[in-house]
């Protein structure tokens, strides 16, 4: 049944939500908390910026053991430690040691590529150079599916059809062009 | 001549006017069909099937004429005007799945509702025997393996305004193969609602009178079963009739079939593997596969991605045809194709979706069981499924070719076991156990990201073809172990929903093989097959490659159709229980 409020009920009843509303806002921090905050984050960067580069340096040196680069490589992906994508790049085909049970599993199977699309937008540009001048065919696909996902790709086309316009190579355009035909592609 | 029913049980309102013809407005918003002079019998009187009719079907050898808007007509008559409506029929049919709103009066009939031809095992209780159709039940009702029959498409038989006590409704059957039920789920033989009576027209029509009186809040409900795949799109043409005045609507059945499974080693005599030589103007020779004869029109396709083109079988001569190209555009109604392959080791041209492509890139392998993979230690299949009616999806913007509605997913339900052996020998170890799911339309292998089509799949028919395709193996060739056996059998089968939504996939873990929600509805056979791998260290110590045991049966180094059973590791076996 439909109520009727007279308009007098009316807007007390609007004035009682407004005033709900306001009342339930967040308060703001006291300024010596904020400022103990805006301290801590600025550790916490530099605390990022060092277990980036102690990771990265784990990745890179080739007495690692594979394990511990395959741990260091899937780290730097959660970090998205911007230093680390080169590497994580030329890395890609490193595989994680795993018993079956299909080749098709790429996300469990190559931890540099799962790392790289942690990354999200911020290893498009990375992935975009790396895939236009890849001429490996398993490379190129494994860079292709790392911006395929639906966070990434839009990035990727927009940063492709940027890259098209001043590129004077023609067989760099002509990839670069079935670059962003693929991602846009539904299928 | 009109048989315009002039017998309709019209209002006639009868009103006084001086002089005056008022403009009234129409009493019915849709256009109804002429009966029309009986004509030669198309149907053999029991199916009511057309099959082989390519286009829109059925094709009467008359056009339904659409009356103009049914209007109260004015008779002039001494100052008295008699207006008489003729009464409003509507015919309602759902897509199957419970959709829970009609098909649009606007596309009842140029679109028309889907549904699969119940020729898959809702209800589970044929236990993966791939003769068993729900088809076959007089009731669908939920097994342990099932659930209840949800393929039915709900019709409503909306009661004709006005309509008359004592009067009669007419069900009319003009097209396909269908029975009628009182329930969704059947609700065993005495449910079923029979058309008992048959009426010559341009086919056999069968048809069914019910009493006003039977219906319940101004409607009667009925379930149609669609009991063969549709040879062309809305080949069932089912009406309501009352005194006259007819609703029409139509239905499509959609069944798929696997057309091809391929492992490098079956199945190449259909597909010449070279091409011999381009000969002067519109010919070209390849080699002969056993199938084709002289006439026959065919397709040849190229691994270049290009468009196939059509072409004429005019000669085979010791084993060559020769083609002819047509000098005519691209033509979807072929009869029949050839393919040429970059070599029968690769993805067919067909399977040309990037995803797909890219990840059969990123194997860098073939297809079938090679001994000597590169990197890569798996076999390889490519699954290959044919769609019905032709021309399912092969236009995403098309609503009268499923576009917009039809959703297909190939999917996977697999069992299999892995047993390894250490460098230095001794009892095998079971490291990997799965067993098949326990629903019939559950998958276990069917993982994919969110919003992204999923990468061993190509679900959007090209030339009426969709693809799957899997690698169980290892993506890396170091050894683990001194010897590792991996045995899989699968089943591969596509799945249905009409609601234009995407299926539900798993993400990938590397915890299992995570269950997949039940949704749509199989649409096709549970394809069967099987890999099955032998693998030896060499060297044998943790340096080692995997090569292919050497000595062991062939069987136990291949993929390829139907099922193996599991069995036992070699000798020595696993160990016993301490």
């Amino acid at each position: 049944m439909k109520a009727h409020y007279p308009m007098k009920t009316n807007l007390i009843l609007f004035s009682l939500i407004f005033f709900c509303l306001w009342g339930s806002e967040p308060a703001h921090p006291a300024e010596g908390e904020i400022s103990d905050q805006i301290k801590q984050a600025d550790q916490i960067a530099q605390n990022q910026e060092q277990i980036g580069k102690n990771l990265l340096a784990v990745l890179s040196d080739e007495k690692s053991p594979e394990k511990l680069k395959v741990e260091c490589a899937v780290a730097l992906g959660k970090l998205r430690y911007t230093p680390a994508l080169p590497k994580l790049i030329e890395l890609l085909e490193v595989v994680r040691s795993r018993q079956g049970r299909s080749a098709t599993d790429i996300e469990l199977i190559y931890p540099c590529f799962s790392a790289l699309k942690d990354y999200e937008t911020a290893a498009v540009p990375s992935l975009v150079e790396a895939y236009i001048r890849e001429t490996g065919k398993k490379r190129e696909s494994l860079l292709w599916f790392a911006m395929r996902n639906e966070k990434s790709k839009k990035t990727a086309i927009i940063y492709a059809k940027g890259l098209m316009t001043d590129e004077k190579d023609e067989k760099i355009k002509a990839k670069l062009t079935l670059l962003i035909a693929s991602l846009e592609s539904p299928n | 001549m009109k048989l315009h029913s002039k017998l309709a049980l019209a209002s006639s309102i009868t009103l006084l006017i001086s002089g005056i013809v008022f403009a009234v407005q129409p009493v019915e918003k849709k256009p109804k069909e002429t009966p029309r002079d009986s004509g030669s019998n198309t149907s053999n009187g029991d199916s009511f099937d057309n099959s082989g009719t390519p286009s829109d079907t059925p094709t009467p050898s008359w056009t339904p004429q659409p009356e103009p808007k049914h209007e109260k007509k004015p008779k002039k008559g001494d100052g008295v005007v008699t207006i008489e409506a003729e009464p409003a029929v509507n015919l309602q049919v759902f897509h199957g799945q419970g959709a829970t709103e009609p098909v649009s009066e606007e596309e009842e009939e140029t679109v028309g509702a889907f549904t699969v031809a119940n020729w898959n095992d809702t209800n589970g209780n044929g236990n993966n025997d791939p003769l068993k159709k729900d088809l076959d039940d007089a009731d669908v009702v939920a097994t342990a393996r099932g659930r209840d029959e949800v393929d039915l498409m709900q019709l409503v038989l909306n009661l004709p305004d006005p309509s008359t006590p004592n009067t009669k409704v007419k069900l009319r059957l003009v097209a396909g193969n269908v029975k009628f039920w009182k329930s969704s789920t059947k609700g065993g033989a005495n449910n079923e609602f029979k058309l008992t009576k048959t009426v010559q027209e341009a086919t056999l029509v069968k048809y069914e009178e019910i009493p006003v009186e039977q219906f319940t809040n101004g409607k009667f409900i009925l379930w149609v079963e669609i009991r063969q795949p549709s040879p062309s799109f809305r080949n069932i043409v089912i009406q309501e009739e009352y005194q006259g005045v007819k609703d029409t609507v139509k239905a499509t059945g959609i069944w798929i079939q696997r057309s091809n499974f391929r492992n490098g080693t079956l199945g190449n005599k259909t597909w010449p593997s070279n091409l011999k030589k381009d000969t002067v103007g519109n010919t070209v020779e390849v080699f002969q596969p056993e199938t084709y004869t002289v006439g026959q029109d065919v397709w040849m396709v190229d691994d270049d991605g290009e468009e196939p083109s059509p072409a004429k079988i005019i000669a085979i001569n010791q084993g060559v045809i020769t083609l002819d190209f047509l000098s005519r555009p691209y033509i979807k109604n072929k009869n029949g194709r050839i393919e040429y392959r970059q070599d029968k080791n690769h993805l067919s041209v067909f399977a040309d979706g990037n995803d797909i492509r890219q990840l059969f890139n990123s194997l860098d392998t073939v297809l079938g069981a090679p001994d000597i993979p590169a990197e890569v230690f798996a076999n390889t299949m490519e699954t290959e499924f044919t769609v019905q009616p032709k021309g399912l999806l092969d236009n995403p913007n098309d609503r009268t070719r499923g576009g917009g509605i039809v959703v297909l997913d190939i999917t996977r339900q697999v069992e299999f076991k892995q047993w390894t052996q250490a460098f230095g020998g001794g009892h095998f170890i079971e490291t990997l156990n799965t067993a098949f799911p326990n629903k019939d339309e559950q998958p276990n292998d069917d993982t994919g990201l969110p919003n992204t089509p999923q990468r061993d799949e190509d679900n959007v028919p090209r030339q009426d073809r969709i693809y799957s395709m899997d690698a169980p193996g290892f993506e890396d060739n170091s050894a683990f172990a001194g010897r590792v056996v991996y045995r899989i059998n699968a089943y591969e089968f596509v799945r249905v929903r009409f609601d234009n939504k995407p299926f539900t996939h798993p993400l990938p873990n590397d915890e299992g093989f995570p269950n997949s929600p039940v949704e749509g509805s199989r649409c096709s056979p549970k394809e069967t097959w099987h890999s099955r791998m032998d693998l030896t260290a060499e060297p044998l110590n943790e340096q080692g490659k995997w090569k292919r045991t050497p000595g062991v049966l062939q069987i136990e180094n291949q993929i390829a159709p139907n099922h193996i059973p599991i069995g036992n590791p070699p000798e020595p076996g696993v160990a016993p229980n301490p």
